[in-house]
């Protein structure tokens, strides 16, 4: 009895102790996260702290799936974005009081998706592939709107027809090169509405082709550029040397642009895509890397498979299109004069991630082609990974395949392709896994600003994959969404709730 | 007979004409009972007034005025008022138009007729702002009829090309006659504000940071050059010199003065003109008018990080978007357009966007959104004058005002171009431009009557007659 009552007495005792510290611990918590934005309003003395409280702007999306790719996909997580960047991922963070909250449970969040080798949705119609493309890209392009409603946040464009010359229309399959390369391109982000933020590296990369079916005097041309461009790195080398040796008057190695792009390639500073989609082609493309030391990253690698090993060893990685390239690619004998076999497998992504060899996803259309909804254009990047699923691929290596694999290829992967503290705020809020055939974008942020709302921009806002759930409503079709006399969804005749469908 | 083979013979009979009546009208009988506001002696000071009567008068500036009289002495408006309120001198010729409503003239912004500009071109890197268009201007009587009969009575010429393009030229459009006339005679101010033509690219961009650079050197070299010319004769007493300098520093320094100062004080040395670069030095410090041609709403964003640093540059912006395209888009950067301030210039057709259903007014929704708007003819089209009324009309039936299109064509484009003060609005001091129809302005079966320039009838062209 005695002791009930000691027990009761403390418990009584404790229980303002409790009440005092149970407040407290929300408060010292963020404190210490985020000493700045914690801080009472009653420091409004001090200017310059109230200044950089009000202009940091936070969000915070809660209690999502959220695919980090480069980490686990963390359930019930909360994602927190600073101003452009994201400031935390995880499933116990705080969020200051100031922030937007974003509910997302039952949401899933993932990296923007990366276009490699695109045409269209940088904005970059009729323009010159001499200027920058940064000072003329246009951030009202429609195709930049379609891009964004499926999830592609950053492109690698050639920057003009005439740099590639096998490219024509928005047919090319891919940029192809030259056998004597061609330096070019750009990797830029979708920022609809804005110029700001837009550039991430331009030039972009070295587009090499395959010599080998033009012959001796085409092998014998592209030799010559792997030697005299590792020539001119030795020669900038020592130069380099005697100007740090201190002599200034040291003459600057000179040589033509391909050949300084090869010599910055093999020091790791450009990206070098090199057209080989059948073995000979990577049999050689891989000979060259071996002995150049060069960090090349096979484009539309199909046959990549029959020598997974080597690819492995020699190169950076495979640019894959994982349905194969189209009609005569993967079906053998379409044309009964051609015997040879297409080399097109469905597992060759599997292969692929079982091997080692990261791969990225390239779509058959490089471009924007409004002729279907999940076509094999840019619209439909994240179907054409899911296919790599079904030959056997991971989902979380077909997610990295459109994220941060093409990030990591295009050398940009300390800014984008992935959900970590630090790294720009270019993600996606989709009603599904990113991967499923049914999930639609529903938000797209690209540096921490909204690019793409399904509420203001209702491409697809009307449709409802979800048969449990109501029809949702119709909105004027259009991608001029971002319109006043458009944000209002007009409201049903009756008003009322339509019934479920069955 | 051709206009051309009348040419040289013209030519000494409008010498002799503008030698006898100053120019003002060289080649037109005064029409019977009306124009008889310009008189040979026009200049002297006891000016004979004429008193117009009319139904109503659109003042633009204020409310419109029922049953309304307007007293012109020379070429410029002296009073407007109702008719029962305002006096009428007694030796005032009176005309009677009372069937009639009257406006002001049409003001166009950015016109490129006479041989002004093949096509609005946007593209290229020029710093050209001397470059004044009076010796490039080719006009033809076709293109002076067409002015005078579609009520344009003050008409900006602008030159074209991307960078600083050059000088606007003012013209007023006189009767068409037979003959060509003087470009001396047409053109007004030839240095009226600056073209200004901007397409993204980074060529244009370099070039623009570049010039905007040169132009903040001198405005900061001669800010500092002031300010020690101030401190200067505070040490040596001697302000009656210095006074007239402060007051026009544009002027060369003067030499004298500087001698006897410190070597250090001689380093602030006026800093040398460039004529080509005054003009833009002149529109960033809000001293002359400018006008920023550009493609499209995209454009805008790109020029707008460009000019971030000039707050005081308040460019009237021209969107040449092409309408097949999508443009004029500008509904796409209203917050931004809002936040400017600036005047949008726009052709009054609607954006049609193909493929799709939408169909949006951009003049109304600039409007609305309360940022100015001037409106302008659509350049390329031979009709684009004739059918100005008829466009503008459309926009009336998709929601715009009659009033705030009526100021859109007159007003508001006088504003751009630094003429508020003096044409655009009927009010004592104005130009004595009126345009006079049978009906309310924006009636579609209402026709132009009459149209006046400088208290002078040009249409319906009477000389042709004779």
């Amino acid at each position: 009895m005695r002791g009930t009552f000691m027990l009761l007495a403390t418990l009584l005792l404790s229980l303002p102790l409790l009440a005092q510290a149970e407040p407290a611990k929300p408060e010292t918590k963020p404190a210490d996260a985020k000493p700045a934005e914690s801080k009472p309003a009653d420091s409004a003395k001090t200017a310059v702290a109230a200044d950089a409280k009000s202009t940091a702007k936070w969000v915070a999306i809660k209690g999502a799936t959220i695919h980090t790719v480069s980490g686990p996909v963390l359930l019930d997580a909360t994602i927190l974005l600073k101003d452009t960047k994201i400031a935390d991922v995880g499933r116990d963070i705080s969020i200051p009081a100031d922030a937007e909250v974003i509910d997302g449970r039952g949401k899933h969040v993932c990296p923007g998706f990366v276009a490699i080798a695109a045409k269209g949705p940088l904005g970059l119609r009729n323009s010159s592939g001499k200027e920058k493309a940064e000072h003329r890209f246009d951030p009202y392009a429609d195709f930049m709107v379609l891009a964004l409603a499926n999830g592609i946040t950053s492109a690698h464009e050639s920057g003009g027809m005439a740099d590639f010359g096998g490219l024509f229309g928005f047919s090319g399959s891919a940029f192809t090169g030259s056998h004597t390369g061609v330096v070019g391109g750009t990797v830029g982000k979708l920022t609809h509405g804005t110029v700001e933020g837009f550039a991430l590296r331009e030039p972009a990369a070295l587009y090499l082709n395959s010599p080998v079916q033009g012959g001796g005097g085409a092998i014998a041309e592209q030799r010559d550029l792997f030697e005299r461009a590792k020539k001119h790195r030795a020669a900038r080398k020592a130069w380099l040397k005697e100007l740090a040796g201190g002599k200034k008057d040291a003459a600057e190695p000179k040589t033509d642009d391909v050949c300084v792009a090869l010599a910055d390639a093999m020091d790791g500073d450009l990206p070098v895509f090199y057209y080989a989609d059948n073995r000979r082609h990577i049999e050689h493309a891989l000979g060259l890397a071996a002995e150049f030391d060069v960090p090349v990253v096979l484009h539309t690698a199909q046959e990549a498979w029959t020598v997974a090993a080597e690819v492995g060893r020699h190169a950076r990685g495979v640019v894959l299109l994982p349905r194969g390239l189209g009609v005569r690619g993967t079906r053998p004998y379409t044309d009964l004069n051609v015997s040879a076999p297409h080399g097109w497998r469905i597992d060759t992504p599997a292969i692929m991630q079982r091997t080692g060899v990261p791969w990225a996803v390239l779509t058959l259309n490089t471009g924007i082609s409004t002729t279907l909804l999940g076509g094999r254009d840019l619209m439909g990047l994240h179907l054409e990974a899911a296919f790599a699923v079904r030959g056997g691929a991971t989902d979380a290596e077909a997610l990295r395949a459109i994220t941060l694999t093409p990030a990591e290829f295009l050398q940009v992967a300390d800014r984008i392709g992935s959900l970590e503290p630090g790294k720009d705020a270019d993600l996606l809020l989709m009603d599904r896994e990113p991967l499923d055939y049914r999930a639609f974008v529903e938000k797209a942020w690209v540096n921490g600003r909204v690019a793409y709302d399904e509420d203001v921009t209702p491409l697809y806002g009307h449709i409802q994959t979800d048969r449990r759930q109501a029809p949702r409503k119709w909105k004027p079709w259009g991608i001029w969404g971002d319109l006043p006399d458009q944000k209002e969804a007009p409201p049903l005749p009756d008003g009322s709730q339509p019934p479920p469908v069955r | 007979m051709t206009p051309h083979a009348m040419d040289s013979v013209s030519r000494v009979l409008r010498l002799v004409a503008v030698l006898c009546i100053g120019g003002a009208l060289w080649a037109q009988d005064p029409p019977p009972a009306e124009a008889a506001a310009a008189e040979p002696d026009a200049s002297t000071t006891s000016e004979p007034q004429t008193a117009w009567f009319v139904r109503r008068a659109y003042t633009v500036s204020g409310a419109a005025v029922d049953n309304a009289v307007i007293l012109i002495s020379g070429d410029k408006i002296t009073a407007v008022g109702p008719e029962s309120s305002t006096e009428v001198p007694a030796a005032a010729k009176r005309i009677e138009r009372r069937s009639m409503v009257v406006t002001p003239g049409f003001v166009h912004p950015a016109a490129q007729f006479f041989g002004a500009a093949e096509r609005m071109d946007l593209s290229g890197t020029a710093l050209k702002g001397d470059e004044t268009m009076r010796g490039r201007l080719d006009p033809t009587v076709q293109e002076l009829r067409q002015l005078a009969e579609s009520g344009f009575t003050t008409v900006a010429l602008m030159p074209s090309g991307g960078g600083v393009s050059g000088m606007i030229s003012l013209v007023k459009p006189l009767t068409p006659a037979r003959t060509l006339p003087d470009v001396g005679a047409l053109v007004r101010d030839d240095q009226a504000a600056l073209a200004l033509a901007f397409e993204p690219g980074t060529a244009t961009r370099e070039f623009f940071l570049k010039t905007l650079e040169k132009a903040r050197k001198y405005i900061t070299d001669l800010d500092a050059f002031k300010k020690g010319k101030k401190d200067a004769p505070a040490a040596e007493s001697k302000p009656a010199e210095v006074k007239p300098a402060e007051a026009k520093p544009a002027e060369a320094p003067k030499e004298g003065e500087k001698k006897p100062e410190e070597p250090k004080k001689e380093a602030l040395k006026e800093p040398a003109q460039d004529p080509k670069l005054m003009p833009l030095v002149d529109a960033l410090n809000a001293k002359m008018p400018s006008l920023l041609a550009l493609s499209s709403a995209a454009s805008l964003l790109h020029a707008e990080a460009i000019f971030a640093a000039e707050v005081a540059f308040k460019p009237a912006l021209l969107f040449t978007g092409n309408p097949i395209r999508g443009g004029p888009d500008m509904w796409r950067v209203l917050p931004q357009l809002k936040r400017l301030g600036f005047t949008v210039v726009l052709s009054p057709q609607l954006s049609q966007v193909p493929f799709v259903a939408t169909r949006r007014c951009t003049q109304v929704m600039l409007l609305d959104a309360g940022i100015p708007l001037a409106l302008l003819p659509e350049q390329r089209s031979v009709a684009g004058l004739m059918e100005f009324r008829g466009q503008v009309l459309e926009l009336i039936r998709h929601g715009m005002d009659s009033a705030d299109a009526l100021r859109a064509i007159t007003l508001t484009p006088a504003e751009v171009l630094g003429l508020g003060g003096s044409v655009g609005s009927l009010a004592a001091g104005r130009a004595a431009d009126l345009l006079f129809f049978d009906g309310e302005p924006f009636d579609p079966a209402t026709k132009l009557l009459h149209v006046v320039v400088g208290g002078t009838e040009i249409h319906p062209v009477t000389v042709e007659k004779n």
